[in-house]
């Protein structure tokens, strides 16, 4: 067996990153779950009609307050990822924080939309369907073995407004095109409610990585917006270097003014790891797994000037 | 795109799809004119607008196809019952008295959409096997899950 240096070593594993979360204000148990959660696909289905012929299969839904479509499965006899309504394409499997993105990001039909790194494509199939499959989806994802999903999800989901391409969205050539939005949903080190092995995975070395590569992401973006433009920036870490530093990075090189983010969970830290930002950082949201009963997230909404 | 026809006539449906066509490999897509202009590059491009099928033997229909021919008038279809309709969908063929229902005749040879109520799942063309008729299961929905799970794997 391979043994991690010593350093290395220092900066790994459950007690450093929950010591973290405390010097953060969150005592975590470190062993916190999130709920399961469905989303219904608008374009095929209502959301009383999937209740409905869910319900009929034994399967216990209740709505969560903050979502439009999306609905908790309290449990049943059935099975929500094999059945005739799953195929048909009626919703997907989504967890809750992760359909929040897209309602920050609100895309209207006819709007030209880019998402950055879009693949498995559950947030493209949403934005597919709040535009009512009007304007253009432009998903992009670098990695091409995650593609596959995507494809499957978006003819799954009569998903008919989108394209997607195999490249790196920052610096691929978009011919010229600037976007009326853009989600970012940045590749980030992940967090424990999803991966039950996280801690034994994760050191504070691969979280500034990420960062460095959310930043180089975030900044393209910016420069893919029209003016006026919006862009909402998103992870599902927990970790202030590839949250609200990152966004402080932002504020401090771009021209971009940072709106609140209206809605569920915490303000965004202002303070964190003794470093102090500006104010505004905490015009984005935050979500605690203990608090939420859902995986770790961030969520900032900016607009470009 | 005479595969398309080929297909759509051996099902007894006549549809003319709306839009510009785009090829990627064995894949026939249509794609509305505000997509088209915001294609730049299909070196890259891996999936555009609505997947109508795919070309390999034989045509093989997209679900958004599929769904558009079960809503039609027209098209060959067989209805079954919940129990025969998960079967199919788990790849397995349906024998003909498991049909509940059916709108065309059922020739040897001939291609039929499988319906659950107002809903398609597939389709099948018709054969005998050792005397008996057999709907042999060409393409059915459980696909999506066999696909994701070899995207798993």
């Amino acid at each position: 067996m391979v043994k991690s240096p010593p350093t290395e070593k220092r900066l790994m594993g459950a007690g450093v990153f929950l010591d973290r979360y405390k010097a953060m204000g969150h005592e975590l148990r470190g062993s916190e779950r999130t709920k399961r959660a469905i989303r219904v696909n608008t374009l095929l289905a209502s959301r009383e009609e999937v209740v409905r012929k869910l319900e009929a299969r034994g399967v216990k839904l209740t709505g969560i307050p903050w979502l439009r479509d999306g609905l908790y499965v309290e449990g049943g006899e059935s099975s929500v990822g094999a059945s005739f309504e799953y195929l048909l394409g009626l919703y997907s499997i989504q967890e809750a924080a992760a359909q929040f993105p897209v309602e920050v990001l609100s895309p209207n039909p006819g709007e030209i939309v880019l998402d950055m790194c879009a693949a498995p494509g559950g947030k493209t199939t949403q934005m597919a369907a709040w535009m009512r499959n009007s304007g253009v989806v432009v998903a992009v994802d670098v990695r091409r073995d995650r593609l596959y999903a995507l494809e499957n999800n978006l003819e799954r989901t009569g998903s008919e407004n989108c394209v997607a391409y195999c490249a790196d969205a920052a610096s691929f050539d978009y011919g010229g095109t600037l976007f009326d939005k853009i989600l970012l949903d940045a590749p980030c080190s992940g967090n424990y409610v999803t991966d039950h092995s996280w801690f034994n995975k994760r050191n504070v070395r691969d979280v500034e990585a990420n960062a460095a590569e959310q930043r180089r992401l975030l900044g393209a973006a910016l420069g893919l917006l029209k003016p006026g433009g919006t862009l909402v920036y998103t992870t599902c870490s927990l970790e202030p270097e590839e949250d609200e530093y990152n966004i402080q990075w932002l504020l401090d090189s771009h021209d971009g003014e940072l709106v609140e983010v209206e809605g569920p969970g915490s303000p965004a830290l202002t303070e964190a790891m003794g470093r102090s930002l500006s104010k505004e950082v905490a015009r984005c949201r935050r979500f605690w797994p203990d608090e939420m009963e859902t995986q770790g997230f961030f969520v900032a909404k900016v607009v470009k000037q | 795109m005479s595969e398309l026809r080929d297909f759509l006539t051996a099902m007894g449906a006549v549809y003319e799809p709306v839009g510009e066509r785009v090829n990627l490999n064995d894949r026939r897509f249509i794609v509305n004119p505000e997509l088209a202009a915001r294609i730049h590059d299909r070196s890259r491009m891996i999936y555009a607008g609505n997947l109508l099928g795919r070309t390999k033997r034989e045509f093989m229909p997209g679900s958004s196809l599929l769904r558009e021919l079960g809503k039609m008038k027209g098209p060959n279809k067989v209805w079954v019952d919940d129990r025969v309709g998960w079967l199919f969908v788990c790849g397995r063929d349906i024998f003909e008295e498991s049909i509940v229902r059916a709108e065309g005749v059922l020739e040897e040879g001939t291609f039929f959409l499988v319906m659950l109520g107002d809903d398609c799942l597939g389709y099948v063309r018709i054969e005998t096997q050792d005397g008996r008729r057999l709907l042999r299961n060409i393409f059915d929905l459980g696909d999506f899950l066999r696909r994701e799970r070899r995207i798993l794997e």
